[in-house]
């Protein structure tokens, strides 16, 4: 059984989709272990990862979620395992959920850094479980070129099989394959594949990003599935609003607060995908209305438009379970821009 | 409103003499249509028209100004333009009139508020009362006096009428004329400036020819005053109240449960109903209720019989009696002893009392005395419908000549009527005559129904009703509160919360607080398991909301894991929230969850409401509210009144839970916001109710605090 663990120098560089698209791709029996969880979801006293969840709806794998992980916390770790019992409990683990499969994902923490203290880190993981370590850099050319130079001189790549790295979201591609790639494999390091970015994969629903700013759907459920590309604060004068193309844009969600009528009508009409209703204001009964009928979300939130567009920033466009398109299309990412066959069998 | 208030107001409706500022020969005029009035309506104090331009009007001497009037004037009514408004004011209160009534529109109503203010104040600061401004005058038949501008006469009579809106007024003037309503008193409160409904219901309360109040009102200014107002009158004469603005809504982000459920018309709508008054939907429905209770004894009990010779309007009659909460008498055997011998074999003795459609005049009347005549039926519902063998030219004898019968018996005995054209002008007719009769039964119920409420409200309480109140340790939970407010907060962390509880004796569960994974199993170990985790924080108030609360944790592994959820969900929900820690308590056994509240609100003062419990509490509304201070059977009622009440007497197999253990709680709330300084709301949700004798549990409570210290 083939067991990957796949890190990254920085955070949200893609690891969760890369796994998506080699296992479609690949198309093989496989399973998922995310020792060190990160986006936790927790109900009824059960606790597990987002990303565990996503993976086991999408393959239809048999095990739980909860299965998956060990911990979500430094100090839950800290306190409940030292090293012997973590490598025990991961091995465990690694054995329930390789039963019967050709192959194993084992997703690292945050970054290649993340959960050292808890032996939970990447390179533990791959010394662990004896697998083979591929590490996604993302990021502009400049800060690729940094992080892969970093790791040539600074870690320590012995004891355990490293890959190579992924290049992922790269937005000039050509001129990275023509200045940058010869350069990094000048370094020794083996480029598994080179992904441009997508923006297509950016893109979220009005229903995703209502439930990661927790806002409360007063109208227009029925859009909750239109796709959103930009954001925009509302916070010019109606007049400059109406002739402004920033609200011409069918896939803008608005953020202003609900006395802004100037604001909202006019985005209504001009059909956008979303409009997020800052400091708890409730628009009037009309606008709420004609938002219902046109299917046009309006999220209520608690906190400042500010803070509304801070939060927002900070949002990762993470798959969803009902996202097939948005999957099909990481497959095809994979296929065209990774070398599949350093993923089979006959390369160790 | 102080003693010397109190007899200020009686020379409003009866002053020994009045001025007219503005009065006119223009008949066009409103001064012309108010002179006019109280010269025709047999007013017998001094007049004095008063008008610039001096001569006289229909042979009464003008005066040019109010201050040439050497007598004392009680009353002056002004009804000159707006901007000539201040100067005519300022005129009488230097010259000592008493009341001043501002005829007079455009100030307040049309934005004007620095205009009415500068009035009220001149004023108020020389002794002088503001009726107005925007008003059509006063009645008053104590002393024959119209000062209204209303054209016709009004008849003289027993009903008093309050009402804000000056053109529904008018209206209400001219229905009670065509019902042939008598009126003992009419006034419009206009915009509200200085003398409200209050003030006018402390002297119609004890004015001897009004036995029945109908107030119109579109909002109360203060409540407390109000509710005061409205308790003491109704425990002499009934008040029917309509208030308009039922459907107002409104954005509020309230800090608790209590503030976003307390919608000012639910609120109202409780209060009104603990003062005993009755609130009417339409004006329609009101003048049918003051009729009847003007003219009618209160029944005696609770027995009601239906008389009809039509059944199906017997069988409307009995559902129109269930959703107006009329009592139908339920005692077969006695039914059928006392009405068999009277009806034929082929009617039936059960309630309604079908006497058939052969029944003529001398069969109803055997029915109603048979009735009249037994103890156990309090009131009779009388069904009329015209047949061959009941013409409508037997209505006197089959309708009037009873009703007088059980008038002088003292018993109460109301009438429906269904026929054609005759029938229908014969219930004109009669109504004018005071006879309690319409042509729908659901009317007649509704109006039974009101008899029979405000007859509860008068049996329920009494003058020596006791307060309901609790002894606390004012000073301790008062010093809690001094505390919070000096380290910058408006509310009370769990831990605080958790000491008033203590003090004021309130169970509540067991709790400790930890700020690490450690701490928090070994307080897990200390209380015992199951145990409940919530995040302490002054930055988050609605911790289900956050995902700040586990339930039942049953181990340790589950304790360590709910640690880390709660304080990742809360730091994504509230990212700038400091969280000082996590309080892990008991987990209290399943129980009725019911909501109690006390708070200081904004119209009506300090309140308590109680209701329908747990995280659905704003999505069923199931609540009831009262005004401080309460008697002991009013907590009682505000629990009846749920829609869960029956949850609490047990369904299912379950046995009763401890109701009275809910009222203790009840009070205490009431007497902390009452006794202690500086709390505006005290929530509990849940309250977690057992079977009787087991008492209670506060599970969750909240408690904010006044912004302003001198509450």
């Amino acid at each position: 059984m083939d067991k990957f663990v796949i890190t990254s120098m920085r955070p949200s560089a893609g690891k969760t989709s890369l796994i998506i698209g080699l296992a479609r791709a690949l198309n093989k029996k496989i399973g998922y272990l995310k020792p060190f969880g990160a986006r936790l979801l927790y109900k009824k006293k059960r606790l597990w990862d987002y990303d565990a969840a996503l993976i086991t709806h999408i393959f239809n794998l048999e095990e739980n979620p909860e299965d998956m992980s060990i911990g979500f916390h430094h100090s839950k770790l800290l306190y409940s395992l030292d090293e012997k019992a973590t490598k025990a409990k991961l091995l465990k683990a690694l054995d329930h959920i390789g039963e019967n499969k050709d192959l194993i994902f084992v997703e690292a923490g945050k970054d290649i850094f993340y959960g050292t203290s808890v032996y939970l880190d990447a390179i533990s993981l791959t010394k662990i479980v004896e697998g083979r370590l591929l590490i996604m850099v993302s990021g502009d050319e400049d800060t690729i070129i940094d992080d892969i130079s970093f790791l040539t001189k600074y870690i320590r790549m012995d004891g355990f099989h490293f890959m190579g790295v992924v290049i992922n979201k790269v937005d000039k591609i050509d001129d990275f394959n023509d200045i940058y790639l010869p350069r990094i494999r000048q370094m020794g390091v083996p480029v598994l594949g080179v992904i441009p970015s997508f923006p297509e994969l950016t893109y979220f629903t009005a229903q995703y990003l209502a439930d990661r700013i927790f806002a409360k759907v007063l109208a227009g459920e029925s859009g909750l599935n239109r796709q959103v590309r930009n954001i925009v604060v509302g916070s010019m004068g109606g007049d400059a609003a109406v002739k402004s193309p920033l609200f011409q844009d069918h896939h803008q969600v608005l953020i202003t607060s609900g006395d802004r009528s100037d604001l909202i009508l006019p985005s209504l009409e001009n059909n956008v995908a979303a409009i997020i209703l800052s400091n708890n204001i409730v628009p009037s009964s009309v606008i709420q209305s004609k938002a219902e009928n046109l299917g046009i979300p309006l999220l209520l939130v608690s906190t400042d438009t500010h803070q509304t567009a801070r939060q927002i920033d900070g949002i990762e466009p993470l798959p969803t379970k009902e996202d097939t398109e948005k999957i099909n299309r990481i497959e095809k990412m994979i296929r065209d821009h990774v070398d599949l066959k350093m993923f089979t069998r006959s390369n160790p | 409103m102080t003693k010397s208030d109190d007899g200020h107001i009686r020379y409003l409706f009866e002053p020994r003499s009045i001025a007219v500022v503005g009065a006119s020969r223009d008949r066009s005029k409103i001064g012309y249509a108010v002179l006019k009035n109280i010269q025709s309506g047999g007013y017998q104090g001094r007049i004095y028209p008063v008008n610039p331009v001096g001569g006289d009007i229909e042979g009464v001497p003008v005066f040019r100004s109010i201050l040439d009037i050497e007598e004392e004037i009680d009353v002056a009514c002004i009804t000159i333009p707006a901007k000539l408004v201040f100067g005519a004011v300022s005129q009488c209160a230097d010259r000592g009139v008493k009341h001043c009534i501002i005829i007079t529109s455009g100030f307040s109503e049309v934005g004007k508020f620095k205009e009415e203010k500068e009035i009220i104040d001149y004023a108020r600061a020389r002794g002088m009362r503001i009726l107005g401004p925007n008003v059509f005058g006063v009645y008053s038949s104590q002393v024959c006096l119209n000062a209204t501008f209303v054209s016709g006469d009004i008849p003289s009579g027993h009903l008093a009428m309050i009402t804000q809106s000056g053109a529904l007024g008018l209206t209400l003037i001219g229905q009670a004329s065509v019902e042939n309503i008598g009126l003992s008193a009419i006034v419009s409160v206009g915009n509200k400036s200085d003398i409200d409904e209050s003030d006018l219901l402390t002297y119609l309360c004890d004015q001897e020819p009004t036995r029945i109040i109908l107030m119109y009102i579109e909002g109360v200014r203060d409540g407390e005053k109000f509710i005061q107002a409205v308790r003491k009158t109704t425990r002499k004469k009934p008040v029917v109240v309509i208030k308009s603005g039922r459907s107002e809504k409104g954005a509020r982000a309230a800090a608790s449960h209590t503030g976003s459920l307390a919608g000012s018309d639910e609120v109202f709508d409780d209060l009104i109903h603990q003062c005993g008054a009755l609130r009417a939907e339409s004006t329609k429905e009101a003048f049918n209720w003051a009729m009847i209770l003007a003219g009618n004894p209160l029944p005696k009990g609770g027995n009601t019989v239906i008389i009809t010779n039509g059944g199906g309007a017997g069988v409307m009659a009995t559902d129109a009696c269930e959703k107006y909460g009329v009592s139908l008498y339920d005692d077969p055997q006695n039914l059928k002893s006392v009405f068999s011998p009277v009806i034929p074999a082929f009617g039936s003795t059960k309630n309604p009392i079908d006497i058939t459609g052969q029944a003529a005049a001398v069969d109803y009347t055997k029915a109603f005395d048979a009735a009249l005549a037994d103890s156990n039926i309090h009131t009779v519902f009388g069904i009329y419908c015209e047949s061959a063998l009941s013409p409508s030219a037997d209505l006197g004898t089959i309708i009037e000549k009873n009703f007088l019968k059980y008038k002088s018996r003292g018993k109460l005995i109301v009438f429906s009527l269904f026929g054609g054209q005759q029938t229908a002008d014969y219930v004109v007719s009669a109504k004018k005559r005071g006879v309690p009769v319409s042509d729908d039964v659901y009317d007649t119920a509704s109006s039974l129904g009101a008899m029979y409420r405000y007859k509860e409200y008068l049996g329920s309480h009494s003058d020596s009703d006791k307060i309901a109140d609790a002894t606390l340790d004012a000073v301790s939970i008062t010093a809690i509160v001094s505390d919070a407010r000096k380290n910058g907060r408006f509310f009370l962390l769990a831990h605080e919360a958790q000491k008033i509880m203590n003090l004021a004796g309130i169970p509540i569960p067991r709790s400790i607080q930890a700020q690490t994974i450690q701490g928090a199993v070994e307080a897990a170990g200390t209380i015992g398991y199951p145990v409940v985790m919530k995040v302490v924080s002054k930055d988050i108030i609605h911790k289900s909301d956050t995902g700040g609360i586990a339930l039942n944790l049953e181990n340790e592994g589950e304790v360590v894991d709910a640690y880390g959820a709660i304080l990742r969900s809360c730091k994504a929900h509230v990212p700038h929230a400091l969280i000082d820690g996590l309080d892990i308590s008991e987990m209290v056994k399943p129980g009725t969850e019911l909501i109690v509240g006390a708070r200081i609100d904004q119209t009506f003062g300090p309140t308590i409401m109680i209701g329908l419990g747990g995280i659905y509490v704003e999505v069923m509304k199931d609540v009831s509210f009262r005004s401080l201070p309460v008697h002991a059977g009013d907590i009682i009622s505000m629990i009846k009144e749920l829609r869960s009440y029956p949850l609490l007497l047990g369904v299912r197999g379950e046995k009763m839970k401890d109701v009275a253990a809910v009222v203790n709680v009840v009070t205490t709330l009431g007497a902390i916001l009452r006794h202690c300084q500086g709390i505006s709301d005290i929530e509990i949700n849940p309250l977690v109710v057992y079977e009787q004798g087991e008492g209670i549990r506060a599970v969750d409570i909240r408690i904010i605090l006044a912004k302003n210290e001198k509450r």
